[in-house]
């Protein structure tokens, strides 16, 4: 049995609230306040500084100048949340809105940012249509260079070639990195070529026949990845002659893409076998100690 | 229901053992329409034309009478869960009372609380009246009240209830929200909170039957 009523009685409308309604603190639109603020005072405004200028943002990378770019984004929006706040509330024409002068600010660092961008990248297309049209003259200077240069321009050289053959065959210092094609296989021909004539030079065992020229991918990966030394270049050397002797055909040009992506697997195979031996070297002595 | 007419009174309602029968939780539901802001109170998992003609019996120009059939607009405001289907009943009743004293006996007085726009109207643009929501909730309350028993009411969100302090008298309502749902699935989700209820009565019942050892718990009689 349900107790019995109270008496009915009309009551005023109840208006609707936010006070009931808890916003969470990592909430997305907060993005939009300035320390959660309604709206700053004028006078929280007047600190702000010059726009970045173009010299400034010419010394930084793609990342920095990519994260400013949002960093002011944000800030805009924020500026012009409260901007339109301002000019609702004030109900007139204002024409120094400081929410609208900053944000000014920020827009000049804003085509700023995009110039220097341009900049670059202009200067990129202009690099690889010289690229394009010089290619046997860059590549000829190039060699003439690192063939002259002597014993000890090696670390140089080997920095000039690291840069000549991402430039101009796309091969990536970090090898691994490296998805195979013709091009990269042109480049490890011509970095192999170039490292064996500088350092091959040396005596060679005798009775063994001399190594002049790379015959196939195998060969060249092997210089390739030989240290930029004579010794390094020796052990190249003795490597690829091992090859020879057992008597296997050079890879043809058809396959050379297969191999590669071969190498390339072992290679890295290999990379991660030498750092795990190499951490658990490490790690053995404290286990026994 | 002294004060209704006599054409309200010919109208059937949902009874208690209608609800029981067909197994309906002991609810009372509360649709807000999206165009005009009328509420309509129904004892079902949508608005009925048989609702409508309830709490709508004095439409005008400014308070026309809405279309059952726009399910589409009818979006929950509330769902009221009372402990038993006779309750709920009563409170659906309650509700449509006041709503006649809001249209008749206490029209005056309802009108004089409406909050007014600077031409004295209770409307800003277009058709939309915000006051009818506002009223609705406040009918809730009352209710509640009325109703002297616990219950609880989903809202749709936490802004619709208004401030506590219109709430401070009333000690036997508990507060919660509906879930969040897509609006197709608007009568799947109410469905759900129905049959809920329903489990939740019957369980209600059926300790109380064992208690009071009555219906299937009764003892059998001593045979002679």
């Amino acid at each position: 049995m349900n107790p019995p009523q109270k008496e009915l009685k009309l009551r005023p409308p109840i208006p609707p609230s936010v006070s009931n309604i808890k916003t969470k603190d990592d909430h997305p639109l907060w993005q939009f306040f300035h320390d959660k603020k309604y709206m700053r005072t004028a006078d929280e405004l007047k600190d702000v500084g010059e726009p970045w200028s173009v010299p400034q943002l010419r010394r930084k990378s793609f990342e920095e100048l990519h994260t400013l770019w949002y960093v002011c984004l944000k800030e805009r929006n924020r500026l012009l949340r409260e901007s339109r706040i301002y000019q609702t509330w004030n109900d007139q024409d204002l024409p120094d809105d400081p929410f609208v002068t900053v944000s000014e600010t920020i827009k000049t660092t804003m085509w700023r940012v995009r110039h220097v961008l341009s900049e670059r990248s202009h200067a990129w297309a202009n690099g690889i249509k010289e690229v394009e049209n010089n290619y046997t003259e860059i590549i000829n200077e190039f060699e003439e260079d690192y063939l002259t240069a002597d014993a000890a321009a090696d670390r140089e050289m080997e920095a000039r070639l690291e840069r000549f053959q991402f430039a101009l065959f796309g091969i990536n210092p970090m090898l691994e990195d490296n998805v195979p094609d013709r091009n990269i296989i042109k480049g490890l021909k011509e970095v192999a070529r170039l490292k064996l004539t500088r350092f091959g030079a040396s005596e060679y065992e005798q009775g063994t026949e001399p190594i002049n020229n790379i015959r196939d991918i195998n060969e060249a990966f092997i210089v390739f990845t030989a240290e930029h030394t004579p010794e390094g270049v020796e052990d190249a050397i003795k490597t690829i002659q091992e090859y020879r002797e057992q008597g296997t055909d050079p890879i043809s040009e058809s396959d050379e893409l297969t191999a590669l992506a071969k190498l390339m697997f072992n290679f890295e195979q290999e990379k991660i076998s030498v750092g795990s031996t190499s951490t658990k070297a490490e790690a053995e002595p404290t286990t026994t100690v | 229901m002294k004060n209704l007419s006599s054409k309200l009174q010919n109208i059937p309602l949902k009874s208690a053992q209608w609800l029981r029968r067909y197994k309906c939780g002991p609810n009372v539901f509360a649709f807000r329409n999206l165009e005009t802001g009328q509420v309509v109170f129904s004892q079902t998992l949508y608005p009925k034309e048989l609702d409508i003609q309830n709490q709508f019996q004095f439409a005008n120009w400014q308070n026309r009478l809405p279309k059952a059939e726009r399910k589409d607009i009818w979006r929950p405001l509330a769902v009221v869960t009372l402990p038993n289907p006779e309750a709920a009943v009563s409170f659906y009743e309650n509700l449509v009372q006041l709503r006649f004293m809001r249209d008749r006996s206490m029209k005056k007085q309802a009108n004089d609380w409406r909050k007014k726009s600077t031409d004295e109207n209770i409307w800003y643009y277009g058709q939309f009246r915000p006051t009818y929501t506002q009223e609705a909730v406040a009918d809730l309350a009352s209710a509640v009240e009325a109703s002297n028993l616990e219950c609880e009411i989903k809202w749709e969100n936490e802004w619709r209830r208004g401030e506590d302090k219109y709430w401070e008298g009333i000690t036997n309502v508990n507060h919660a929200y509906l879930p969040k749902y897509n609006p197709r699935e608007q009568t799947v989700m109410l469905k759900k909170i129905a049959k809920e209820a329903y489990t939740a009565f019957r369980r209600q019942e059926k300790e109380l039957f064992k208690s009071l050892k009555i219906g299937p718990y009764a003892e059998p009689a001593a045979q002679s």
